[in-house]
């Protein structure tokens, strides 16, 4: 029904780029999170789609074609803003009649499709409120009930429950996700949660500053960072990223991580990144949970570290562990049977590091 | 902190006598439209706060132009400038407030006429006796002197920088995206004017309405300078109450005091439930 093409989009406010040169194509019925920190550009792309800002440069293709030059109120999109945007000066039939009551629809049909998204969003006994009234949560769910009711063919969600409490969001993620499958729409999704975005998303783009730092899914992201910055923002804990510099022993490459030791290479794939890189000077990624560790060992395998600290969060452990400047988190189990000041060796499994360039946080031996 | 008995005793006398001071002069009139002439006449009988004699022969006197004990008959009676007050104040008000409310509504919602709100506010910049004079050339050239619409326009160009300044704070505290949020659901711009923005801000139309009235209403210099017999207003018929044999007429002036302040409170009463409403509260969440 709507795939969306993002082509070279480009929005700047005065000397300030918002988004810069966009590529992304969003494939139709699939759920897409735009995910960043404050001031990445992410709400100012799904301004764009609504038309409530015009691009500065660029192209917008809604199956194909360029809607750029398109007015906001043909657009065809649905939008929950972030504060929900309710029309508190009517009540919460007239909220979820309103885009019927534009197309100008029977009365009949209005009453029928207001009793049945009230239904599906649980606001059947709240009609007649003033919606004023209502708690953030029904407020959230009216938002939503009412840029569904219209059956948009593209779905924009903006943050929409960074301001619910706790469970509630919880309950609303499950929600949001049905809401997508029954009503097979193209969601695109705002979000600066990462664990929202990943538990939600088909395929989730990461940015940064206005640029398009990472596009894929939930897991490809996770575990092959394209960059330092969605190594670092993807995960909690984040993916170590530890300097070290590479060195050559007679055939063998190793990775020096100065008073942690050195790691001799044995992975191909890693092989190739270090042969990659255009200076000694890398960054080794690796996540937290996959990181071995045993008791000290006198292998070139393994980082020669010190428990720091033993972080019990539930179900896991996080340990952090030290040696000089060098800081590395893992995460174990909640049985994990160390000690502080422990001395332990932290093997990387190979086949699951990244190597980054130093100078720009690129990946090396592509991804 | 809780106040000792001694400190809401104080709150208490500072609270009455500021009602005092606001009080006793409407109380004053009130008893002064009411009084007889030979009561009002203070050489007569002394100051005394309620009339011995209540009589409505004040009232009778501007509307009639007699009254029992008086001797000179008014050969213009008060009937025509509450009228020409009513049409010109209310005309006026309706026109400030409709330009007021759609310009204030452009500045406020498209990035065009950034210059605008400064330079409606500039009309204002002058006190209005600076400009009259030119005005008054300016009327009697285009034949507007003592017409209803001549002086109807005035009012709504003088008032018309509070109308404006007024409605566009209003509009600029509803929120972009209730609009945005009507716009994508595929509302026209006019109907989200229409059906979203301006219902959101009915209490700020009608306290701009009760604010612009008032200052109309009670307009003495442009109607002075704008109006010979057909179109004088109240406030100037007022000042001419009086005659050669009596003086200053105050029992009647107070009476067309009281008259005229119906008209504001009538309407301050009826758009009350819109100003005590709240604005848009709740609308956002923040």
């Amino acid at each position: 029904m709507a795939k969306i093409e993002f082509k070279g989009l480009t929005k700047r406010f005065g000397s300030l780029t918002a988004v810069d040169h966009l590529n992304l194509t969003i494939p139709d019925k699939s759920f897409v999170a735009l995910l960043g920190p404050s001031g990445c550009g992410k709400s100012t792309t799904m301004n764009m789609i609504a038309g409530i800002e015009e691009p500065s440069d660029g192209q917008i293709l809604f199956d194909g074609s360029d809607i750029v030059r398109v007015p906001i109120d043909r657009r065809g999109v649905g939008y929950v803003f972030q504060n929900y945007a309710i029309f508190t000066h009517m009540s919460v039939y007239d909220n979820l009649a309103f885009g019927l009551q534009v197309r100008g629809l029977p009365k009949a049909q209005i009453n029928a499709k207001v009793q049945q998204v009230a239904e599906l969003m649980r606001l059947e006994d709240r009609l007649d409120w003033p919606s004023g009234t209502l708690s953030v949560n029904e407020m959230q769910k009216l938002a939503i009930g009412r840029s569904a009711i219209v059956e948009p063919s593209i779905f924009l969600l903006d943050e929409p429950l960074s301001n619910l409490d706790a469970a509630f969001r919880e309950f609303m993620r499950t929600e949001l996700k049905h809401i997508q499958r029954q009503l097979e729409q193209t969601m695109v999704y705002v979000t600066h949660d990462q664990i929202e975005a990943m538990s939600l998303a088909d395929h989730i783009a990461v940015m940064n500053r206005g640029v398009l730092q990472q596009y894929g899914t939930p897991a490809d992201i996770y575990s092959r960072p394209a960059n330092t910055f969605v190594a670092m923002f993807i995960g909690s804990p984040s993916m170590n990223l530890i300097p070290c510099q590479i060195t050559t022993e007679g055939e063998t490459e190793l990775l020096d991580v100065g008073s942690a030791g050195r790691i001799a290479i044995t992975d191909d794939a890693l092989r190739q990144a270090a042969r990659a890189a255009p200076s000694r000077d890398v960054i080794l990624g690796v996540r937290p949970e996959v990181l071995d560790l045993v008791p000290r060992a006198a292998t070139g395998l393994g980082l020669q570290l010190e428990v720091d600290l033993l972080e019990p969060i539930g179900p896991r452990t996080v340990v952090h562990l030290r040696s000089g400047d060098t800081e590395i988190l893992a995460v174990k189990d909640k049985r994990y049977g160390t000690q502080e000041l422990e001395a332990v060796t932290a093997i990387p499994p190979q086949a699951a590091c990244r190597l980054f360039d130093r100078r720009d946080g690129r990946v090396l031996g592509g991804a | 902190m809780r106040p000792s008995p001694a400190q809401i005793a104080l709150r208490y006398v500072l609270i009455i006598l500021a009602t005092a001071i606001v009080l006793i002069p409407i109380l004053w009139m009130i008893s002064l439209a009411f009084k007889p002439y030979n009561e009002w006449q203070t050489a007569a009988t002394g100051v005394h706060w309620w009339p011995k004699n209540p009589t409505l022969g004040n009232f009778e006197y501007i509307f009639t132009g007699q009254t029992e004990g008086l001797v000179v008959s008014l050969d213009f009676t008060a009937v025509r400038p509450i009228f020409a007050s009513l049409l010109t104040a209310s005309l006026g008000t309706i026109l400030a407030v409709i330009v007021g409310t759609l310009g204030a509504y452009a500045v406020s919602r498209f990035k065009v006429a950034n210059n605008l709100p400064l330079s409606v506010l500039q009309l204002r910049l002058f006190p209005p006796l600076a400009v009259m004079i030119p005005v008054m050339i300016m009327w009697a050239y285009l034949g507007m002197i003592d017409t209803w619409w001549g002086l109807s326009l005035i009012y709504t160009i003088v008032t018309l920088p509070f109308s404006f300044w007024l409605m566009k704070t209003f509009f600029d505290e509803v929120p972009l995206e209730i609009e945005e949020a009507a716009l994508v659901e595929g509302c026209s711009r006019f109907r989200v004017f229409w059906k979203v923005t301006l219902p959101m801000v009915k209490a700020g139309i009608a306290s701009t309405i009760l604010f612009v009235f008032i200052l109309n209403w009670s307009d003495y210099l442009m109607a002075l300078l704008l109006t010979r017999k057909d179109w004088v207003t109240i406030p100037v018929y007022m000042n001419a109450l009086a005659t050669a044999m009596s003086g200053q007429l105050y029992g009647m002036k107070a009476a067309l005091g009281l008259i005229a302040a119906i008209p504001p409170v009538i309407l301050g009463l009826s758009i009350q439930r819109y100003l005590v409403r709240g604005l848009t509260f709740g609308a956002l969440k923040q």
